[in-house]
């Protein structure tokens, strides 16, 4: 199951794990630019879960890039919606839209908003933003499927801060009362939140215990091997009779070494010459035409601010 | 007298027929009448979907159910079904304009004896405010017969419906207009040996001034209060009285508001709910108005406090 040509059926594009962790690289890259040019967003999230987008959106989801609204494609929900800049890279990689264009993330009137807007983007499923909503939108879509008799899958990405979240709670209680194995939950443990590490905050563990209890199948990985990412992800398209949950250990911040592991970087975004250190590390100042995407972003806010200056009245 | 909470569940057993109903149980079908959906038609069972005492999920798969084409439904009592999920309903639902029918039963202070915890109170403050969302109050169980048809059959969006848990006055019948969005009018014309039979009701668009003194604005079960009221006006004092029946608050039929105040000089509003979602509206409304010229709002009332 991969890219699809909706009308075909054809594969569009097969990725092998090495090309998976290039793009996963490249993605990175372009988050990073992306959020340097917003001036806000979130580095620490984007990049721990990068890994995963990239095997989700390339290889393992069924959907078609020229379709986003192909009726038997696999649904993609972030409920961690501050993440959209991963989820509008996953998007963009698999060419639903074009890269550049997501370099106007959280300027006025983009599409590329600070959470994803499914209203104002093709490709994002729902809007979210609110911690904790997505995997109920999840249950009710992978309902729905089951009462059509459709075999698609539902995937869910959550961070391991949002299951202090009751509604978390009530969403996977849902979902094994009602045996959804076309649900697949991805939660992104990259250990710390805002305040600190999630277990000083307010202790969430033992997930695998909590969500087997719950009857769901439970697979823990590393998020950062592209080949247990993938395995996993397969491997719970072919769960039968209860969802399956994919606890993924993370860095947030991984693949930039000032960001790793350090507190302050879940809400943040690099200034330039933070943004120049880590494309350094990432090996990508010469293979992005940084200078060229900076300008595609700088081109889109002069824009916005003619507008906002045409609509001020003058005094 | 019925319950309007019955009209409600007579709606969904006459229009559930369609696929595309799926009505979400919340652990309280048989009281708010949700159960009669399935109620001696189990090839309506698969549609019916129960998912516990869990509202805010509930409401967000509720979305996730109409975003995959189907017409969910849900309710529960009092403020569980606007409060406790009310960024559920603002962020999963209006926000992504998702067409999912809410259904509010123990509405306003008749609930009685189960107490302010299962009284809604101030549930239409919050459900007014949200873009996309409509929100309907009918007046009896047969107006909620009809509200209930066209909301889930013919109107795609958000929509919030709230009735009463008691038995009220039904003021209206099969041949009383319904128009979504449009006030109606109702005037007292005769005595009957059936109360509302002693009544007329047209459409307000359809309606002629007939110079009345003064107008009572009502929604839900209030309006047969104000019935009851224009009654004694008229016996007691002499009174001529419009009842503007406005069962649908949002979008709120502000042209047969401003006619009204116009036509009368004096607007009385009467609500089941912390004085406001009625009132407050109807105030801005008039004070907004080009055409009137207001004089200061005379708040009586019988309780100056909040209601609990």
């Amino acid at each position: 199951m991969a890219l699809t040509d909706s009308t075909t059926g054809n594969v569009i594009r097969d990725y092998s794990i090495e090309q998976l962790k290039d793009a996963a690289n490249l993605m990175r890259g372009y988050d990073l630019i992306a959020l340097c040019a917003a001036g806000s967003g979130h580095a620490g999230g984007t990049l721990s879960v990068m890994d995963i987008t990239a095997a989700l959106y390339l290889k393992v989801a069924n959907h078609d890039p020229q379709n986003p609204s192909w009726p038997d494609r696999d649904r993609i929900i972030w409920s961690t919606g501050h993440n959209a800049p991963s989820l509008y890279l996953g998007l963009a990689v698999a060419g639903f839209c074009p890269v550049e264009d997501v370099m106007t993330l959280r300027k006025l009137g983009s599409p590329y908003q600070g959470h994803p807007h499914w209203l104002k983007l093709p490709g994002v499923e729902v809007s979210t933003g609110s911690l904790g909503q997505g995997l109920s939108i999840a249950v009710g879509m992978a309902l729905a499927a089951k009462l059509d008799g459709k075999h698609h899958k539902t995937f869910c990405l959550m961070g391991d801060g949002e299951q202090q979240e009751g509604q978390i709670w009530e969403a996977a209680m849902e979902a094994g009362h009602f045996h959804l194995d076309n649900l697949i939950g991805i939660i992104d443990c990259n250990r710390p939140q805002i305040d600190g590490w999630v277990k000083d905050v307010m202790n969430v563990e033992p997930l695998a215990a909590k969500y087997s209890s719950f009857g769901w199948e439970v697979l823990r990985i590393d998020g950062h091997d592209m080949n247990h990412v993938a395995d996993a992800l397969q491997q719970a398209k072919s769960a039968v009779g209860r969802p399956v949950v994919i606890l993924a250990d993370t860095v947030k911040g991984e693949g930039v070494s000032f960001m790793q592991g350090q507190a302050g970087w879940h809400g943040k975004a690099p200034n330039y010459e933070e943004l120049t250190r880590a494309l350094s590390e990432l090996g990508l100042s010469e293979r992005i035409p940084v200078q060229q995407l900076r300008d595609k972003a700088k081109q889109y806010q002069v824009q916005v601010e003619q507008k906002l200056d045409a609509a001020m009245p003058k005094f | 007298m019925e319950p309007t909470r019955k009209g409600f569940g007579q709606s969904l057993a006459e229009n559930g027929d369609d696929e595309r109903v799926v009505c979400l149980g919340l652990d309280i079908s048989g009281s708010i009448t949700i159960s009669d959906f399935y109620s001696g038609k189990p090839e309506r069972k698969k549609r019916w979907i129960s998912m516990g005492i869990s509202e805010q999920s509930a409401t967000s798969a509720a979305a996730g159910l109409a975003k995959e084409g189907k017409l969910p439904v849900l309710g529960t009592y009092a403020t569980f079904a606007a409060a406790r999920n009310l960024d559920q309903i603002r962020t999963s639902v209006c926000y992504g304009n998702f067409n999912v029918m809410i259904a509010e039963a123990h509405g306003g202070v008749s609930v009685g004896p189960d107490g302010a915890t299962h009284q809604a109170l101030e549930d239409l403050f919050a459900m007014e405010g949200l873009p996309n969302m409509l929100v309907v109050v009918p007046c009896d169980v047969e107006e909620t017969r009809k509200a209930t048809k066209y909301l889930l059959l013919q109107h795609e969006g958000p929509k919030y419906v709230r009735f009463a848990r008691e038995a009220t006055p039904v003021v209206t019948h099969e041949k009383t207009p319904f128009v979504f969005g449009k006030a109606n009018v109702l005037r007292l014309r005769r005595e009957a040996a059936n109360f509302a039979e002693a009544f007329e009701t047209r459409l307000s668009a359809a309606y002629e001034d007939e110079r009345e003194d003064l107008c009572i604005i009502a929604c839900g079960p209030m309006v047969p209060e104000a019935m009851r009221a224009a009654y004694i006006a008229k016996r007691d004092y002499g009174y001529e009285t419009r009842v503007l029946n406005l069962h649908t608050l949002k979008p709120i039929d502000a042209e047969a508001i401003v006619r009204a105040a116009h036509d009368t000089g004096v607007v009385i509003t009467a609500e089941e709910h912390q004085i406001g979602a009625l009132a407050w509206r109807v105030s801005a409304i008039l004070t907004e108005s080009r055409t009137l010229r207001t004089t200061r709002d005379h708040r009586r009332h019988r309780s100056e406090r909040p209601l609990w």
